[in-house]
C-alpha cells in the first residue's frame, strides 16, 4: 500500500505532465480532468495578467506550450502570487524551452517581470537628491527603486504592431525607476552610462569621478578625456534629480 | 478597485478578507492603498500557498512572514485551506487530500507547528474537492479529526459543503452537524459553476444560489451566527451588486438573532 507522500506525488506528477504521466491508480478520468483544467487555467490566468505584451505577440499554442513546460521542468518556489512573474521569467531565461518561440521571449518576459517587481517593491525612494556639487566624488549606491537594464532586443517597443525578427546591432539600455508619484518610468541610456550604473549596482561605493577617469583612459588626448568626464558628470547630475543615488557611508 | 476602495471603504462592511500571499512584501502605490484600507476596517487573512497537508517541508519562512503581516495589519484571523498546493514546487492550486488516518496525523502535526510559530490559533477551511485520492474516512470524519487533533479552528465554507454534497452525494446538513460548533470561527459563502454533466466547480464567479442561502440559514439555526464572508474572485459585478448580497447575509443574521431572542423570551 502506498503512503501519503507517494499518493500526493503521483497526483501532482500527473497534473504537471498529463501527456506523459499515468493517471494515478483508481482515479476517475472525468474527475481528474477537472483538476487538470483548473490547475492549468489558474496558472495561465495569473501569467496572462503579468505578461500582457508577451501574451499578445505569441500564439495561443506557444503560450500554452510555455505554461505546460513551466509546470513540467521548473519548480516554482515563491508562495507569493505577484512574484510568480519573476519565477516565470527565470524559467524562460534558463533556456529550457526555446524551440518554436521568438528569440526575444526571455528578454521580453524579463522586462515585463521587472516592471511589475519595481511597481510593487516594498521600498521608499531617497528623501532628496544628493548634493550636486559633491556628487561626482561621493561613494554611491543605486536606490533599490532604480534598475539599469540591457537587452539585445528593443523590448520596450515590442507590440503586436512591432515584432523584431533579429537582435539589434547595439544593446538597448535603460534605467527603469519608480518615481515620486509611484509610477514606473524608463530612460534610455547610452551603453557607457548603463555600464556606470550597472557597475554601481554591482559594487556599491563606486566613486563616479574615479570610474569616469578610468573609462576615459583609452581616449588619448587630454581634451577628449576632460570632455568625456564632464559629460559623464552632467549626466549623473541630471539622473540625480530622480533620486536614484544613495551615499554609501 | 483598490484605489476607490481605499478612498472610502463601504460602511456596510464589517470586515475584509485577503490572501496574505497577494499582499506580503507589496509596497509602492498598491501597498500604500492597502494600508489605507486596513486602517479603516478589520482584516482577516485566508492563505493560499502554505500547502499545509503537502509533501514538501513546511515553509516556515512564509509562516514567519505571515506572522509579521498579522502584526502589521492587526489581522484578526489567519485561515488556510485543508489541502496542499506544492510538491516541492508550487502548483498554485488547492489539491485534494487523501482522506486517511495518516493524512490526519501528518496535517495536524504541521498545523500545530504553524500555531507554535505564529503564537496563535489558525483556522482550516473545508475545501471543495472533485475526487478523493484515497478514502478511509468520510470527508466529515477527516475534517473533524484534523481540527481536533491539531487543536485549531474551522472556517466553515458553506458553499463548499453544498458543492461537495452534490459532487460526492451526501446530505449537506449531515456534514455541518458533524462539525464541532465551538471550533467554527467564521463562515464563507460564494457562488459556483455547474458543468454540463452536473459536476459543480467552486469558481467564486457567480451569485450565491438559493440552496446555499438556505444552508447558511440552517447553519445559523444550528450553531448561531458567525462572521460570514462573501467570496467573489471572478466575473466581479459592480460594487452595489456585491453589497446587496452582503445585505442578504446581514438580513439572515438579524433574522436569526431576532428569532432566537424570541425563543429565549418564550422559554
Amino acid at each position: 500500500m502506498t503512503g501519503l507522500r507517494e499518493q500526493q506525488l503521483a497526483f501532482t506528477g500527473y497534473l504537471r505532465d498529463p501527456e506523459h504521466q499515468p493517471i494515478p491508480q483508481g482515479l476517475d478520468e472525468r474527475r481528474i480532468s477537472i483538476y487538470r483544467g483548473l490547475v492549468f487555467n489558474n496558472l495561465c490566468g495569473l501569467l496572462d495578467k503579468f505578461f500582457p505584451v508577451l501574451k499578445q505577440v505569441i500564439t495561443a499554442d506557444q503560450w500554452n506550450t510555455m505554461v505546460r513546460d513551466f509546470f513540467i521542468s521548473y519548480q516554482s518556489q515563491t508562495p507569493y502570487f505577484p512574484q510568480i512573474a519573476e519565477e516565470f521569467a527565470s524559467y524562460l531565461a534558463s533556456g529550457q524551452l526555446t524551440e518554436g518561440l521568438p528569440a526575444f521571449t526571455a528578454e521580453l518576459a524579463h522586462y515585463e517581470a521587472q516592471e511589475l517587481a519595481l511597481f510593487t517593491l516594498d521600498e521608499s525612494p531617497p528623501e532628496a537628491p544628493l548634493d550636486e556639487v559633491r556628487l561626482p566624488d561621493l561613494p554611491l549606491a543605486l536606490s533599490p527603486l532604480a534598475l539599469p537594464l540591457a537587452y539585445h532586443y528593443p523590448v520596450h517597443q515590442i507590440s503586436d504592431a512591432f515584432v523584431p525578427d533579429s537582435a539589434s546591432d547595439q544593446p538597448h539600455c535603460f534605467l527603469m525607476l519608480r518615481d515620486q508619484s509611484e509610477a514606473v518610468r524608463f530612460f534610455e541610456l547610452a551603453p557607457l552610462a548603463y555600464q556606470l550604473l550597472h557597475s554601481m549596482a554591482a559594487a556599491p561605493g563606486l566613486v563616479p569621478r574615479q570610474w569616469l577617469e578610468a573609462a576615459a583612459k583609452p581616449l588619448g588626448s587630454e581634451a577628449a578625456k576632460t570632455n568625456f568626464i564632464t559629460q559623464g558628470i552632467a549626466l549623473l547630475r541630471s539622473l540625480n534629480q530622480n533620486r536614484i543615488f544613495i551615499e554609501v557611508n | 478597485m483598490t484605489s476607490s476602495f481605499a478612498a472610502s471603504v463601504p460602511a456596510e462592511l464589517d470586515f475584509l478578507e485577503v490572501a496574505p500571499e497577494n499582499w506580503i512584501r507589496i509596497g509602492g502605490k498598491l501597498g500604500r492603498q492597502f494600508r489605507e484600507i486596513t486602517e479603516q476596517i478589520p482584516l482577516v487573512t485566508h492563505g493560499l500557498s502554505l500547502s499545509i497537508g503537502g509533501p514538501a517541508p513546511l515553509d516556515t519562512e512564509l509562516v514567519l512572514s505571515i506572522k509579521e503581516f498579522i502584526a502589521k495589519h492587526q489581522v484578526r484571523i489567519y485561515s488556510e485551506h485543508l489541502s496542499y498546493t506544492s510538491d516541492g514546487g508550487q502548483l498554485y492550486d488547492l489539491l485534494p487530500m487523501p482522506l486517511t488516518e495518516e493524512a490526519v496525523q501528518y496535517t495536524a502535526a504541521r498545523v500545530r507547528q504553524v500555531q507554535d510559530l505564529l503564537g496563535q490559533r489558525m483556522a482550516l477551511e473545508n475545501v471543495s474537492y472533485y475526487l478523493t485520492p484515497k478514502r478511509q474516512l468520510s470527508e466529515a470524519e477527516f475534517v473533524k479529526a484534523v481540527i481536533e487533533e491539531a487543536d485549531c479552528d474551522l472556517l466553515l465554507d458553506v458553499n463548499n459543503v453544498y458543492v461537495n454534497s452534490v459532487n460526492h452525494g451526501y446530505q449537506p446538513m449531515d456534514f455541518i452537524r458533524a462539525m464541532p460548533p465551538e471550533r467554527i470561527s467564521y463562515l464563507h459563502i460564494a457562488g459556483h459553476y455547474v458543468e454540463p454533466d452536473g459536476i459543480i466547480v467552486d469558481t467564486h464567479g457567480a451569485d450565491v444560489i438559493d440552496p446555499v442561502w438556505e444552508l447558511l440559514e440552517q447553519t445559523y439555526q444550528l450553531i448561531g451566527t458567525r462572521p460570514t464572508l462573501l467570496e467573489r474572485d471572478f466575473n466581479i459585478p459592480p460594487l452595489p451588486d456585491l453589497l446587496a448580497e452582503v445585505a442578504l447575509i446581514k438580513a439572515r443574521q438579524a433574522c436569526h438573532l431576532y428569532n432566537s431572542g424570541k425563543r429565549r423570551e418564550g422559554s
